[in-house]
């Protein structure tokens, strides 16, 4: 993942903004997703994105459905009702972030 | 789009077994991932299966093995979600249940017997469970599963945060002993619960299962 302390941070809440908006993805689809939305900058390793699906799904904020897709088996993940409510709050969090730390960065746009 | 023959991904399977990936929960997901990645690269650059799989190993290789393979790949949730767990309705019930029942059966017996013997049979229960958790999964489903496994390790903080208290010949306050053997008794069958919640989970979905 690209400047990694940055953006580690903030994974989980990214994986459940697009789950929020897509409903279902899976793994694959979500690396895939962030890297069109990013053009490119921002590239979720396997390494970085599953532990946090499972993780998610530990605490009950996702839930899973496996189906057989192309002769495989493809795990999709979803928010629970529970992870409805804390995309809103996480999804808060980081918008106050990202204005306080514009305030900090460049002080004269708060102006 | 191109997609893999069931020999392919038969392939991927097995490269990924080789390479110590041990669970199969783990293993579906990531032969997905690297099946969408490689039927990608086949479409993209229109190159054959082993030369889009190679490419993308080549990237992404270190990376999977160093996360997911054997002992490399540890993770700290279970212990939260068996926290979580005993915060559920029907494991506080349980535990009022249990707690107020063990209080009365105290006043009644021996607890100097009850403590030199508790620990024999708790013990033999471990190891039973062990048993038939390594026979079942290992002899008859033939499966691992990433969660049921990781969840032994709650049961080895409980081990170690209440045997240091449990001892008889370490500690002389039976009383002390007795509670602290009844918090083992009461944590293991939590967890005992906690173990088959997780089993159910797969249970419940076939296409993992079977």
């Amino acid at each position: 993942m690209k400047n990694s302390s940055l953006y580690k941070g903030s994974l989980n809440t990214i994986i459940m903004k697009l789950l929020e908006e897509k409903g279902r993805m899976y793994g694959y689809e979500i690396t895939q997703k962030v890297k069109a939305i990013t053009l490119g900058e921002l590239n979720i390793t396997e390494g970085a994105l599953y532990p946090a699906l499972h993780k998610l799904e530990a605490e009950g904020l996702l839930e899973v459905e496996v189906e057989k897709v192309d002769n495989r088996l493809r795990k999709y993940y979803k928010l629970t009702e529970k992870g409805n409510k804390e995309t809103v709050n996480r999804l808060a969090e980081l918008e106050e972030f990202i204005k306080n730390m514009q305030n900090i960065v460049n002080p004269k746009l708060s102006y | 789009m191109k997609t893999l023959t069931t020999q392919n991904l038969k392939f991927i399977d097995n490269y990924l077994k080789k390479s110590e990936i041990i669970y199969d929960d783990i293993r579906m997901e990531l032969t997905d991932h690297i099946a969408s990645a490689v039927e990608e690269k086949m479409q993209t650059e229109n190159i054959d299966f082993y030369d889009a799989f190679k490419s993308f190993m080549i990237l992404n290789k270190k990376e999977l093995l160093k996360k997911f393979s054997g002992s490399g790949f540890k993770s700290f949730e279970p212990i939260k979600s068996f926290g979580l767990f005993l915060l559920k309705p029907h494991v506080i019930l349980f535990a009022a249940f249990f707690f107020f029942g063990i209080f009365f059966f105290q006043l009644q017996i021996d607890k100097s017997y009850f403590v030199k013997e508790f620990h024999h049979y708790w013990l033999l229960c471990l190891f039973m469970f062990g048993i038939f958790h390594f026979s079942y999964f290992n002899f008859i489903k033939k499966k691992r599963f990433f969660a049921v496994e990781q969840s032994f390790f709650v049961l080895s903080i409980i081990y170690y945060v209440f045997i240091p208290f449990s001892n008889p010949t370490h500690v002389e306050d039976y009383n002390l002993i007795f509670w602290t053997d009844i918090s083992i008794l009461f944590f293991s069958i939590a967890f005992l619960l906690f173990y088959v919640n997780r089993i159910k989970k797969y249970y419940n979905n076939k296409h993992i299962w079977n």
